[in-house]
């Protein structure tokens, strides 16, 4: 018998993390069928470059760098656990939560700016794909920041999930990495 | 690796997705709109990704079983997408741009 689900292995990666992969495959799915979705209607809307252009681009742009430097920390809070190394994993692991926090307080100022200028989903498409678009991002953002508290709360006994936690973070990165050029350099 | 070269591996990447980042806000506030423009950038989005699941993700260091969950993922966005060209074709006729 193993001595917990996370630690089994099956065909050379642990359980835990192959579970993982396949809920990150489904997330693959949900987001890529979205903007396969707005991709396609892109094409025949060429006035969305309009709208875009109302996008606020150097908000996008410093999300954009916050959440890549977000990958970086929780990169290296993985590999500090990795060595065993608890205190700068954590270090690391707030690095990354602030600057989940930091993200989210810049796309609530975008959400502010918007809303006032009278952008609503329901003014047209562009808006309804970018208004559900960055809200689910950001609830995903969301998410990995009560995952970061939970691993931070009690990190010795979850060193092997500090893992887990990065990958789903750098999905969470990766989605941004699309929706920036989609809904900021000109949609 | 040792603690300091995985370190400078992991900084590295990010420098390069840093200067991607500029290099496609560049491209935009230089050239404006166009086809050329529009792949470029989405093929640096596209490598940008690939950087973060190689390097940040260690994709480049799993086993099959992980590379079919991913792949998995993938095919199904290329399902929708090709499910979703007669629709959008019917709907709006021809693609236009």
């Amino acid at each position: 018998m193993s001595s917990s689900p996370v630690e089994s292995e099956t065909i050379g990666v642990a359980t835990g993390k192959l579970g993982m992969w396949w809920f990150l495959a489904s997330e693959v799915t949900i987001f890529g069928g979205i903007i396969a979705s707005y991709a396609l209607l892109r094409l025949h809307h060429p006035d969305w470059s309009v709208a875009a252009k109302q996008t606020l681009m150097p908000a996008g742009l410093t999300n954009t760098l916050i959440l890549l430097t977000s990958s970086l920390t929780a990169v290296l809070a993985y590999a500090a656990a990795n060595r065993n190394d608890t205190k700068r994993s954590v270090k690391f692991l707030v690095a990354t939560l602030l600057l989940g926090l930091g993200f989210l307080g810049i796309k609530a100022f975008e959400y502010a700016h918007e809303i006032k200028a009278g952008h609503v989903p329901s003014e047209n498409l562009f808006w309804s794909f970018y208004f559900f678009m960055t809200a689910l991002h950001a609830l995903h953002v969301l998410v990995g920041l009560v995952f970061i508290a939970f691993l931070i709360t009690a990190i010795e006994q979850q060193k092997k999930r500090v893992e887990y936690f990065g990958l789903y973070w750098h999905l969470v990165d990766i989605v941004w990495i699309f929706l920036f050029p989609l809904l900021y350099l000109g949609g | 690796m040792n603690a300091q070269s995985e370190t400078r591996v992991y900084i590295n990447i990010w420098l390069i997705l840093i200067a991607c980042t500029l290099v496609s806000v560049g491209l935009t506030s230089i050239f404006g709109h166009g086809l050329i423009l529009v792949i470029l950038i989405f093929s640096i989005a596209a490598m940008k990704a690939a950087l973060v699941a190689s390097y940040f993700m260690h994709l480049k260091f799993e086993p099959l079983i992980v590379w079919i969950a991913v792949l998995s993922g993938l095919a199904v966005v290329v399902l929708v997408l090709v499910g979703l060209i007669p629709d959008i074709v019917y709907q709006f006729g021809r693609i236009t741009s």
